[in-house]
């Protein structure tokens, strides 16, 4: 296991290095999505001084909420979102390389690359937390602090496993990038709002079916202490628990996914 | 010992079936027919270590799912496999230590940074220790001029380059086993050669086992002593590269250049396949008649000012080997 972490970094270092190769994609791309967050928080913004509230929600809550979903994401975006690309190397056959060399396929997959632009989504979200947590006046507790960090990991397991579960589709689709499309649209949609505004269905998919809800917004409810859309206090604790269970059913369907595509190839 | 034994290896694949007509493309989307498609059928083989072999068939004959096959990719649907005492894809782990692989049609390198960097990041993968590291990239650079490229980025290397650097990466780890999927597609005939060379070096020096399947067939010629041939994954021949034209195909052709004034010419038992001028060409079974008898009698006949015999290229046997197999003829001595 640590020799496999070991050689990853390596791998990683490899991707940097490319990734280096074209500079100013590289700069531009950082810049590019610190435009990106900037432009979505000021859409917020609109709506709250139109309306002064999103339910319960004030202004700097909300940023608080999305800055905390997008440390997740962006760590996310950083290292694993070519998860939702895996269907290129299952097509162009590439897969077939890592099948013949004596290290673990997932971890040859992952190192194959990094995606520069979440780091400006780190920058991002790590300037518009400490913001949030200033105006709104916190002074968290050490252990409030420690339940943020394991729901933040939480959070980054939990959106990981999403994409890496329907990366893993495409063993038996080909294709599963638009289900992957899909799944990221409502990630996004209820990550810029509380889930308080939306109506009661759409509540009990983001919280039962794709559970991003577990991300940010159950967590910071209890960290808040504010009352949740589903009105269950502890499902703020929860989310480590929904991640193991993601790990696991993820980790299942790869497993099952590698073997298909060694009996039908490519 | 055998290093490489198939005993009547399948692979079948189960495909959808397309369906035309009017609105095709949407009743394929919700259709749940199947049908199986034969990729390799019931093949045989054993090879032993230090043998080089050529693998050749026509696209979608069957030659790549064998590879995958013996590389533990692909799991077989019926049949043994044992690929240097391990079956493949049940030990596919430690068999890829005594394998090196190269799919001429995609690189294994990374394509952003140089050549070099790959290799180091390999020497990890395969755990290389660093003595044999360093004796292997000294051969590379002897035999494939590594240091000549080595800092350049993949993508920027040319085919041959590629190809070279794409062997370094399969032979780093002093494998066994060398398996060649097309590893000269594209390569100019400089680079060929040198690859040719190369390989002959290795299987002589280290012993290395090669299968290689190309559809340039001067390759096998040149490197192979022996020869398998698939089609509609069967084996339809498996015998030593020398000894495939004298069996499988009989026929010669004669050339002779005939002296200024000799017209219409015929003989019994060749056949005139051309005549352009005072050269002719004629075709004859070598089994009917010998070519000193043929220019014995042609020279008895009409004055001769020079004459040649021509062998089959190897292409030429090998299309009418595939000729034979879809007429369903035995194939042998003919």
């Amino acid at each position: 296991m640590s020799d496999s972490l070991r050689l990853y970094f390596k791998f990683i270092g490899i991707a940097f290095r490319a990734r280096l190769e074209y500079r100013s994609d590289f700069l531009f791309g950082v810049v590019g999505v610190i435009v990106l967050n900037l432009t979505n928080l000021a859409l917020i913004w609109v709506l709250i001084a139109r309306f002064r509230s999103l339910g319960s929600w004030t202004y700097w809550e909300i940023v608080m909420l999305y800055s905390m979903w997008l440390l997740s994401h962006s760590v996310y975006a950083v290292f694993f979102w070519h998860l939702s690309r895996l269907e290129d190397d299952i097509l162009s056959g590439r897969f077939d390389q890592y099948l013949i060399r004596p290290c673990s396929p997932l971890m040859q997959f992952l190192g194959r690359e990094i995606n520069y632009m979440g780091v400006g989504d780190v920058v991002f979200a790590a300037t518009a937390f400490i913001l949030a947590y200033s105006r709104l006046g916190l002074r968290w507790s050490a252990g409030q602090w420690l339940f943020f960090a394991v729901a933040l990991l939480a959070g980054l397991v939990i959106e990981t496993c999403i994409a890496w579960m329907i990366g893993a589709l495409s063993f038996w689709m080909g294709r599963s990038r638009a289900i992957y499309a899909i799944s990221l649209r409502f990630n996004i949609l209820t990550q810029n709002y509380p889930l308080d505004i939306f109506g009661q269905w759409f509540r009990l998919f983001i919280t039962g079916f794709l559970p991003v809800a577990f991300m940010n917004y159950y967590p910071l409810t209890a960290l808040l202490g504010k009352q949740n859309a589903l009105g269950v206090p502890w499902l703020g604790f929860l989310s480590p628990l929904v991640a193991l269970v993601l790990l696991a059913l993820a980790a299942f369907v790869w497993q099952r996914g590698v073997a298909i595509y060694s009996s039908s190839g490519s | 010992m055998a290093i490489i034994q198939a005993e009547a290896l399948s692979k079948h694949f189960k495909v959808p079936v397309r369906q035309a007509g009017r609105l095709a493309a949407v009743r394929n989307l919700f259709s749940l027919q199947y049908t199986h498609r034969i990729a390799v059928e019931e093949v045989s083989f054993t090879i032993e270590r230090g043998e080089m072999v050529g693998y050749v068939g026509p696209n979608g004959a069957g030659k790549s799912t064998t590879i995958k096959m013996l590389t533990g990719i692909l799991v077989p649907s019926a049949g043994e496999v044992k690929v240097a005492g391990l079956v493949p894809h049940r030990e596919r782990k430690r068999l890829t230590h005594s394998l090196g692989v190269v799919f001429g049609q995609k690189t294994q390198l990374w394509w952003d940074v140089p050549v070099i960097e790959s290799l180091r990041l390999l020497k990890e993968i395969y755990k290389v220790p660093a003595n044999i590291y360093k004796t292997n990239l000294e051969l590379f650079n002897d035999v494939l001029d590594l240091h000549h490229f080595q800092n350049t980025p993949v993508r920027q290397l040319s085919l041959g380059q590629r190809m070279r650097s794409d062997l370094a990466a399969a032979l780093l780890h002093s494998p066994d086993i060398l398996f060649l999927d097309e590893p000269t597609i594209g390569v100019d005939v400089v680079a060929k050669e040198r690859f040719r060379t190369f390989i002959k070096q290795l299987n002589q020096e280290r012993q290395v086992t090669v299968l290689l399947t190309t559809h340039d067939l001067s390759d096998i010629e040149k490197v192979c002593d022996r020869l398998m041939i698939i089609d509609k994954g069967r084996i339809i021949y498996d015998g030593p590269v020398s000894g495939l034209k004298q069996r499988i195909m009989p026929y010669r052709v004669l050339v002779v250049d005939f002296a200024d004034g000799v017209g219409s010419v015929e003989i019994a038992q060749a056949e005139l396949i051309a005549r352009k001028g005072q050269q002719a060409r004629f075709r004859f079974n070598r089994h009917q008649i010998s070519a000193s008898e043929l220019i014995v009698e042609l020279a008895g006949k009409y004055p001769i000012k020079d004459i040649s015999v021509e062998e089959p290229e190897i292409e030429t046997t090998i299309r009418d080997i595939y000729a034979r197999s879809a007429a369903g003829q035995a194939l042998g001595d003919a």
